[in-house]
């Protein structure tokens, strides 16, 4: 297992794993529109999702649009 | 009713017809918020980019606002540091494909005042990468065009604190903005009523971007009709050229010709 930080919340996750598989984990649907993804400061776009393994501690951030001014 | 205005303007490459701009925040519901944008006539909404936990897709706004044809233009509010703005700014292009941003870099809790110093360098790097940068500035002429000059495509300078509700605090300030910067100057935040809205249009400022003003209103709807009206108004007052303001009457009326009991 590694630790790994997403949206501030520290998790553990199994080693060799992918943002995909980090994503389905959380219940996310992944063509959900809108949704997007840091890792480490650096945007991973949607088509790299797949290709993009994680590391111990990784910092992601998943952020969508919301109402605001 | 006419919804026709005079000119239309142009804002980053696009050739806009309404002069509002319009903050999605704090409506009563998203059924309230939608029958505002539509009686405001506007043509760009603004959003904010949040930490998400799971793809509920309950109001997902992305989408409605897509369906409706808004241009969206993503914010950066609640980013206190360069690199936090940088990061939600990249995060909203890569979110909503759009390189369109309202860059706030806020300075404290209390005020919301932008941090001019951090600001600067925000946006310098932001057009650097590439985006097309509308910065949420203080009233400040010499920032104004230090924003102009690192090539942000239009500046907005507050009217009043965000949310505040005063109005232009500083209507000298924001002629001097607008007769010294090129780009669109947009009044963002601190609006209160639509004579706030026509007094920045009368000023000669671009459009206006009105979010509280029209959301905690007691009836939005009817606020965003008169919003709608009222930088139409202030915009045909502006291209109509004002009187010059005078100390003593100026009779509309000539004397030639009146009674007059009072002469020979």
């Amino acid at each position: 297992m590694i630790k790994i930080k997403v949206n501030g919340d520290i998790k553990e996750i199994k080693e060799n794993q992918t943002l995909n598989y980090l994503l389905l984990g959380l219940g996310f649907n992944l063509k959900i529109k809108g949704l997007a993804i840091a890792l480490n400061w650096e945007i991973v776009h949607r088509e790299k999702w797949n290709l993009t393994y994680l590391q111990e501690g990784d910092l992601i951030e998943l952020v969508k649009p919301v109402q605001g001014g | 009713m006419d919804n026709k205005i005079s000119d239309n303007w142009d804002l980053a490459g696009f050739s806009m017809k309404s002069r509002l701009i319009v903050g999605t925040a704090r409506f009563p519901s998203i059924q309230t918020m939608l029958d505002s944008l539509e009686e405001s006539a506007t043509e760009m909404v603004t959003v904010a980019l949040r930490r998400v936990s799971t793809s509920k897709e309950e109001n997902n706004l992305y989408n409605i606002f897509q369906r409706k044809g808004y241009r969206i233009l993503p914010n950066t509010a609640g980013c206190f540091t360069v690199r936090d703005a940088i990061l939600t700014a990249e995060l909203a292009r890569e979110s909503l494909g759009t390189s369109l941003i309202k860059l706030e870099v806020i300075a404290d809790e209390n005020t919301l005042f932008p941090d001019g110093e951090n600001l600067l360098i925000a946006a310098k790097e932001l057009v650097k990468k590439g985006f097309s940068v509308l910065p949420y500035t203080n009233d400040d002429p010499v920032l104004s065009l230090k924003l102009e000059d690192v090539g942000c495509v239009a500046v907005m300078p507050l009217g009043a604190p965000i949310g505040s509700g005063l109005g232009i605090r500083n209507p000298h300030n924001i002629e001097i903005i607008r007769s010294r910067v090129n780009v669109p100057v947009i009044i963002d935040a601190g609006l209160g009523t639509a004579s706030d809205a026509a007094f920045a249009l009368e000023l000669g400022c671009d459009a206006v971007l009105l979010n509280s003003a029209i959301s905690r209103a007691q009836d939005p709807v009817k606020m965003s009709s008169a919003m709608k009206h009222a930088v139409i108004a202030g915009r045909n007052a502006f291209l109509a050229g004002r009187i010059p303001k005078k100390f003593y009457a100026d009779p509309s009326s000539s004397f030639e010709g009146r009674i007059d009991s009072k002469s020979k």
